[in-house]
């Protein structure tokens, strides 16, 4: 029985799957054009200038690898930049100060070809929303062990990490709620009933999930709950036991698919 | 620079210094020390911090507060 069960649980984990539709709540890359975040990925020359763009000094500068900056203004084939520096979120520590140097930014000018060709939009924003489905059709049981094709489908919603934009890699922490169809035979209700039979149970459960492009693997865990009304409620032997399941998944929507150009 | 809760903080307005010198340093998200920086004796009396005192090497992150960059370095001491 258990060797029967251990083929089982290959298959198990090849069959789990889910989608998981993700809502971003960072702007979208065409929403607009000017002051936007880009990062640079080509060194490139630029030189001094004010917010008018009127160039302050003829010496030849060059912006490093990976540095951010926002695109103030377009002026023909000129770009206007400003490097990007984090604001500090935390207010306990800001040190208030009574005066504001807003005025002193540095200005850069920069062509729009190399704009176009040396710098990429920049994901600044890594944390976001998410919201979308899960559906693990069966699961695993571990006091006593056992696995069964309950078949749960649900919302999930929760936070989704993103580094970079320039690193398809997400990370998704999920709280679950859906309904499942649980199985009671005579081995999970103790031999309260002989012959098979299916009933319903809220399912909530939490979740992490690791994407991929639209790749997706994820690891959640639950409880199924049936009703008390269920003259079974007492007498199922999971109650109140949880459940994991593992899920590979691929991703058909996405509202995200269109930021990064 | 000012000294608080074990933390040397410098304070540099953008306009304070030299454009290579901005693109260098401070254009990065973080402030990084390739080396151990110990504090002198004048300066820790300045900004009435205990003496030997040394910056550990690493990466800082910079921020901006009203235009100005500031980084927060951790001590030892």
């Amino acid at each position: 029985m258990i060797l029967k069960k251990g083929k089982w649980i290959f298959l198990y984990f090849m069959m789990i799957g889910h989608g998981n539709a993700s809502f971003s709540q960072t702007s979208s890359a065409n929403s607009s054009f000017v002051y936007k975040k880009y990062e640079f990925i080509l060194e490139c020359p630029m030189y001094s200038c004010d917010i008018e763009g009127v160039k302050l000094s003829n010496e030849r500068l060059k912006a490093q690898i990976g540095s951010k900056f926002l695109l103030i203004d377009i002026r023909r084939d000129t770009c206007i930049i400003r490097f990007l520096i984090n604001s500090k979120r935390n207010k306990k520590k800001r040190l208030n100060f009574s005066d504001d140097d807003i005025d002193n930014y540095k200005y850069f000018k920069i062509t729009k070809a190399q704009l176009d060709f040396k710098a990429i939009p920049a994901n600044t924003q890594t944390y976001s929303f998410t919201l979308g489905s899960v559906i693990t059709p069966l699961k695993l049981r571990l006091t006593p062990f056992d696995f069964s094709k309950d078949f749960t489908i649900g919302s999930t919603f929760g936070v989704k990490y993103q580094k970079s934009d320039l690193a398809p890699v997400s990370f998704s922490a999920l709280l679950g709620l859906g309904v499942t169809s649980v199985s009671l035979d005579s081995f999970s209700t103790s031999g309260a009933i002989r012959n098979r039979q299916e009933t319903l149970a809220f399912s909530p459960s939490l979740g992490v999930m690791l994407e991929f492009g639209n790749a997706q693997i994820g690891v959640f865990t639950g409880v199924d709950m049936l009703s008390s009304s269920n003259i079974l409620f007492d007498r199922y032997i999971y109650k109140n036991q949880p459940w994991v399941s593992l899920g590979l998944g691929y991703s058909i929507f996405n509202a995200n698919s269109g930021r990064r150009q | 620079m000012d000294f608080e809760d074990n933390e040397i903080v410098l304070i540099v307005s953008q306009n304070k210094i030299n454009d290579k010198a901005f693109i260098k340093y401070f254009t990065k998200e973080k402030f990084e020390l390739d080396k151990h920086v110990e504090i002198s004796d004048e300066v820790t009396a300045l900004l009435d911090c205990p003496k030997n005192t040394t910056i550990p090497k690493g990466k800082y992150p910079i921020n901006e507060e009203n235009g100005k960059i500031v980084i927060r370095f951790k001590i030892n001491n």
